[in-house]
């Protein structure tokens, strides 16, 4: 092989490797064999708390360190739900759900996924609380069981706790709905907190 | 028993095409431009070409729009794609690259002993390119980053860490967060800087690392890759839609070769898998590591041959020799050898002048007597060419060169031979001496060809001694399967000194008694 053989040989298969290395870095990789889609549940938000609140004495309060006097305090965790999801009738789900973290008092987060062919199809969710919750006293109880002016941390104590069941997801949601479904598309149904209510979505924003 | 076996018939059976692929590219490109030569330093090349190419395209990226702000990158000719481009396939280089590095230390056995840091550091080195090739593809935020992305975060949710599991992320309830892919970017940030470190580790057992190729060699990867990137402009793919399921997407194959594989699998068996794999990987030194007297011993020093010149001290590849004081009262230092560095390679054995330190059996006057007792059943050597070939390389052809009608010697490395033993062979009559060394950036004991060649041809210790005619001597780097080109540098050295007049034959070179010592030898 004579030097300018080689030269051009040489190049000729770097260049061919290089080429395999760039049609390799882009070559396509399947990631759906059908035309199948998906139903998508998922939302993340704060249950109901299921728990016992003690309102504390003055006496109670000064045994405490000044950073931990809370009038009212709470115990608990947060409430259970049933999930269901049908599909044309037929259940995909039905299970409960709970608060995430170990002592469940984090949001609940739900993400399932469900195959399914494309076409028309009526979706049911429906999340119903299976633990029962005591009635919110009302903003005004406490200051009515005191009968006196409500000092401004105590104060604060109950917007957070109205805030807090004004976050939490109400007892009972449902959705019905009828869907097209197209090939190889999601239809996502998740929780809407300013609506309080299930959404379904889609590429084409219809449910 | 079985098991080891089958390892040696793998081991063959992978080694035998590598070296036909050597021995093609040696033909191509010469032993010194040889890519499969240079696979370690092609990695740190190719990362240094990340580094660069990764500082212009961090400039262009925004973590508030990631797919729009690659996208006017990639869109952009003259100063975006072909840079985005070359930080692609820089990426896949040098994991290839990577990959036949770990495949070359594991066949030639470099993988165990003294080198047990450098596999574990070489794997961490892989696992770290993996997951910034990981965080580089989610960055991009294409079809391909979200299947990542959602891949990672499905095994990663399998973990009872985190209480909101990641795949909410990509759920489409929600935009994916910005922190999400600041994160990201700060782990593709900063992860080089672990790469540095390990790096670092990887060579801090050897003398004298070399870290990058050749510059035309280096240069000419460059350009190739260069040119690919220009002529083969990327493109964008389209931007994730949590709405759709894309039935293919363009993958890097070299990166995602694993997703087509797990994505069937449940995260549990992932873990497992994963965890299965980087133990095995991480318990090669001890899988691969020889047995009983297999195992190669260390070097010794002979403490009262040691005249304490340190050339060993300079020759080891290892940096596993060190000088001391003495305890018996002489005036120099003496060497010593750190049985945990050494890897037995023998270099040492030829440093040394008055042959006194390398392995047992395998020192300069071993040497000297293992030849003097195989040539003394012959009286006349007229005519004939002594091959001494390193038994890795260009040794394994024994039998197509005693076939030429030489007289073959294999050797432990070309490194380890003694100048010595050279001499002898040409002042007991031999016609020519051909030494065929494996090519330097292949020698399994990194620098044994070169110190061979300084201490043939340019004086270096313990050299080959000046009244020795250089004119019967030839050396030539010859791979392991190019048998052709051993077999041409017989052809020629036979022919060199056919032309010249008959050697002087003397019946029995005493080479090693000058350097005798005067009481026992003391091995430590």
């Amino acid at each position: 092989m004579t030097p300018v053989v080689r030269r051009a040989a040489g190049g000729a298969v770097a260049l061919g490797i290089a080429l395999l290395l760039a049609w390799l870095s882009r070559a396509p990789m399947r990631v759906s064999r059908s035309d199948a889609g998906i139903i998508r549940v998922a939302w993340s938000a704060r249950p109901e708390r299921v728990e016992r609140c003690v309102t504390r004495t003055d006496e109670e309060l000064r045994d405490v360190p000044s950073h931990m006097r809370q009038r009212v305090a709470c115990e608990g965790r947060s409430a259970r739900y049933r999930l269901l999801v049908r599909r044309d009738g037929e259940v995909l789900a039905d299970e409960v759900v709970a608060g995430a973290g170990a002592r469940q008092d984090r949001p609940i987060y739900v993400l399932r996924e469900f195959s399914t062919q494309p076409g028309a199809m009526r979706l049911e969710v429906s999340l119903r609380r299976l633990d029962s919750v005591a009635p919110d006293p009302g903003p005004d109880a406490d200051d009515r069981e005191a009968g006196e002016a409500v000092p401004d941390r105590e104060r604060r104590e109950r917007q957070e706790r109205g805030r807090r069941l004004g976050e939490a997801m109400p007892p009972s949601l449902t959705l019905s709905a009828e869907h097209l479904m197209a090939p190889r598309s999601v239809l996502l149904v998740t929780y809407d907190a300013e609506r309080r209510a299930l959404v379904a979505r889609s590429a084409d924003g219809s449910p | 028993m079985a098991g080891s076996t089958l390892a040696h018939r793998i081991a063959a059976a992978v080694r035998r095409p590598l070296a036909a692929a050597d021995a093609g590219l040696n033909r191509l490109y010469g032993w010194r431009g040889n890519p499969l030569y240079q696979s370690g330093t092609i990695a740190v090349a190719m990362l240094l070409v990340l580094i660069a190419t990764g500082l212009w395209l961090l400039l262009f990226y925004r973590v508030g729009a990631p797919y729009e702000s690659v996208a006017r990158l990639t869109g952009n000719l003259w100063t975006g794609n072909w840079v985005r481009g070359l930080h692609r396939y820089a990426s896949d280089a040098a994991l290839v690259a990577t990959a036949v590095h770990a495949l070359r230390m594991l066949l030639q056995r470099r993988s165990w002993g003294p080198r047990t840091l450098a596999w574990i550091t070489g794997v961490l080195l892989t696992g770290v390119m993996l997951l910034l090739g990981w965080t580089g593809f989610v960055m991009v935020w294409d079809d391909f980053g979200r299947q990542l992305a959602l891949e990672g975060a499905r095994v990663l949710d399998a973990l009872p860490v985190l209480s909101e599991p990641v795949s909410r992320a990509f759920a489409g309830d929600r935009p994916v967060p910005n922190a999400f892919f600041f994160l990201n970017l700060f782990i593709h940030v900063a992860l080089p800087l672990l790469l540095g470190l390990l790096l670092w580790l990887h060579v801090s057992r050897v003398a004298r690392a070399v870290l990058l190729p050749p510059r035309p060699l280096l240069w000419s990867l460059v350009g190739v890759l260069l040119l690919v990137a220009v002529a083969w402009p990327l493109s964008m793919a389209p931007a994730a839609d949590p709405f759709t399921l894309p039935a293919s997407v363009p993958a890097d194959w070299f990166y995602a070769f694993w997703l087509p594989v797990t994505r069937r699998l449940d995260p549990a068996v992932v873990w497992a898998g994963v965890a299965a794999g980087t133990l095995g990987m991480l318990a090669v030194p001890w899988l691969t590591r020889p047995g009983g007297r297999r195992r190669p011993v260390p070097s010794v020093v002979d403490r009262q041959l040691c005249t304490g010149c340190e050339q060993c001290v300079q020759d080891c590849p290892y940096d596993a020799i060190r000088m001391e004081t003495r305890s018996d009262g002489r005036e120099t230092l003496v060497a010593r050898v750190d049985p945990l560095r050494c890897v037995s390679c023998g270099i040492c054995s030829a440093s040394c002048a008055p042959m006194g330190v390398g392995p047992v059996g395998r020192t300069g006057r071993d040497q000297l007597a293992e030849l003097r007792a195989a040539m003394a059943g012959r009286d006349d050597w007229s005519g004939q060419v002594v091959v001494f070939a390193c038994q890795y390389g260009p040794g394994t052809r024994v039998s197509a060169l005693t076939a030429e009608g030489a007289w073959v010697r294999q050797v432990d490395c070309a490194g380890n031979l003694h100048t010595s033993a050279v001499e002898y062979a040409i002042r007991r009559g031999a016609a020519g001496v051909l030494i065929l060394s494996c090519p330097p950036r292949d020698c399994r004991n990194r620098e044994g060809p070169v110190w061979l060649e300084q201490r043939l041809f340019h004086e270096r210790e313990a050299e080959l001694q000046a009244r020795v005619d250089r004119r019967r001597l030839q050396v030539a780097c010859v791979g392991g399967a190019d048998e052709a080109a051993a077999l041409a540098a017989l052809a020629g050295l036979r022919a060199a000194v056919a032309r010249l007049e008959r050697p002087t034959v003397e019946d029995e070179p005493a080479l090693d008694a000058v350097c005798e010592p005067s009481v026992p030898a003391e091995g430590i």
